[in-house]
């Protein structure tokens, strides 16, 4: 068992076979840096709750696709990215100081496809982003690639 | 830690990250949120590593008729279905000015740049652009003066890594000796951005059926030899060094031409396993995409088939009947940041449309 420890003091216990999915910490047991508590500055402990269901989940990964267990890892990790932006970029910063490739590739992933044909006007909205081109910019760009902007599978909602 | 975590946020290694695997037109709508992201999408080097990557997620394909290149196609997975049905298309077809679209064909392309001759290949006027199609820009490369005692011309274009460098490759085919082959070509080298002229980079053998079939991989260009079919040489295009490997390497990297990792010669394909109907029909890998599946072209272009490993099956592909297809990566830095300040890349007029 390894001991993590989230930046709000709180103390996880994971078996070392799902933690090693992490290189960061895989790499420091090898080296013999965990013999205590790891602590993990930059994770709180909501964020890390739902790192090490996704780690306890993916522990036997390898052995799926012999036990069949392969539609049952896929839906699980469609319900796990489920969750708001703002939890899903924080578990992507995780799952990047972690180093867990798979985890980042999911959730990016994710990303991705909720941003996929989505208007500019849904983008800035859904992302929080303040728009700082001036209308001059911005009405270059689009004269460079009016075909961008229009389509029928362009998605301006919101969600 | 009350504070809310917005994409912007994150590094800008997670955001081109995410970026990255949006369709081409959504990475063009991106452009205009906001400046951060202009510059990220724009002129980013971190991009383009991550060029690579989409093509498993939004494989993109060069379509040909008669070896004239003239779309591009971004392929959409439809989980349910059989097919795959035409994503976005580029329209007018690919065309660059004065030149005849019958006869553009593709030289090579590395990171989204196509090198692309137009004219017959032993023709006094023909020329080489290189351009970004989905920016609606190219550069013609300035051909040395014709020499009448070199009877055909051999092109090629290549990228490495190590020096951010594009060279594109000319090898001239010195006649004929008396026993009706040539024995070796001249190269020469014109480097993106660098050279104002061709240079000569030496002798070097010829290569078989005078083609390079775009073998562009880890940073050198390979050709087979024209006479020993077990040879095989490859030019790095950071050193410049011309190197040959031996025959027994050739499965591997006939499969790495396409992108595809050392796993293929695991998992060789079995005839007794292609469905009689098509079991007689030639194959050419073109690219891996979902879950390791290898898109190949059957029969010389009439179709596309893709192959699933796991399941050993082939699926036919709904794209378009009787064209050729070739892997591509879609760029969306421009050319400029290749030439530099000191090459004029021009526009074409009407700019490149996708509808």
């Amino acid at each position: 068992m390894v001991k993590l420890k989230s930046n709000d003091d709180k103390e996880f216990e994971v078996e070392e076979a799902a933690v090693i999915q992490s290189e960061m910490i895989k790499n420091m047991i090898e080296d013999g840096c965990a013999t205590s508590v790891i602590p993990l500055p930059n994770i709180d402990s909501k964020t890390l709750i739902k790192v090490i269901e996704y780690l306890n989940k993916h522990i036997n990964m390898g052995k799926a696709a012999e036990t069949g267990e392969e539609d049952d890892l896929k839906e699980f990790d469609e319900q796990f990215v489920n969750m708001g932006w703002e939890e899903l970029f924080d578990v992507i910063m995780a799952a990047n100081y972690l180093n867990i490739h798979e985890l980042m590739e999911l959730c990016c992933q994710s990303a991705a496809d909720r941003l996929k044909n989505k208007s500019v006007r849904a983008v800035r909205e859904m992302l929080k982003i303040t728009n700082d081109l001036t209308e001059e910019e911005e009405q270059e760009i689009i004269n460079d690639a009016p075909w961008a902007f229009e389509g029928p599978e362009i998605d301006d909602t919101v969600n | 830690m009350l504070s809310e975590v917005t994409i912007m946020d994150l590094l800008r290694v997670i955001m081109v990250e995410i970026l990255a695997r949006l369709p081409i037109k959504s990475i063009f709508r991106c452009k205009i949120v906001c400046k951060s992201w202009y510059h990220l999408l724009t002129s980013n080097p971190l991009f383009v590593k991550n060029y690579q990557k989409r093509s498993s997620s939004f494989p993109s394909i060069l379509l040909s008729v008669n070896d004239s290149v003239r779309f591009i196609v971004e392929l959409k997975d439809e989980n349910d279905s059989q097919s795959l049905y035409r994503n976005i298309e580029l329209r007018p077809m690919i065309h660059l000015p004065s030149t005849n679209k019958e006869n553009l064909t593709l030289v090579g392309s590395c990171n989204g740049f196509m090198c692309l001759l137009n004219g017959w290949r032993n023709n006094v006027d023909n020329s080489v652009y290189i351009s970004n199609h989905l920016l609606s820009e190219y550069f013609k490369v300035e051909l040395p003066e014709w020499e009448k005692s070199f009877w055909n011309i051999v092109y090629g274009f290549g990228f490495s890594e190590a020096s951010g460098q594009y060279k594109v490759l000319r090898f001239k085919l010195a006649a004929k000796n008396f026993l009706g082959r040539p024995k070796a070509s001249d190269l020469e080298v014109y480097t993106l951005g660098v050279d104002e002229k061709w240079r000569n980079a030496g002798e070097v053998p010829e290569p078989l059926w005078r083609s390079f079939n775009n073998v562009n991989v880890n940073g050198a260009v390979h050709w087979m030899d024209c006479e020993k079919n077990d040879i095989i040489y490859s030019f790095n295009i950071s050193t410049e060094e011309v190197n040959s490997l031996n025959g027994q390497s050739i499965d591997i990297w006939w499969m790495k031409e396409y992108g595809i990792a050392e796993s293929w010669t695991k998992n060789l394909i079995l005839k007794d396993g292609i469905q009689l109907d098509i079991r007689d029909d030639r194959f050419i890998p073109i690219l891996i995409w979902k879950d390791g599946e290898i898109l190949m072209q059957r029969d010389r272009g009439t179709q596309l088939v893709s192959y699933n490993p796991k399941e050993k099956k082939f699926k036919k592909v709904k794209v378009y009947n009787g064209f050729g297809a070739t892997g591509y990566i879609p760029s969306f830095y421009s050319l400029n940041t290749v030439m530099g300040d000191s090459f004029q890349v021009s526009n074409v007029y009407p700019k490149t449309e996708i509808v």
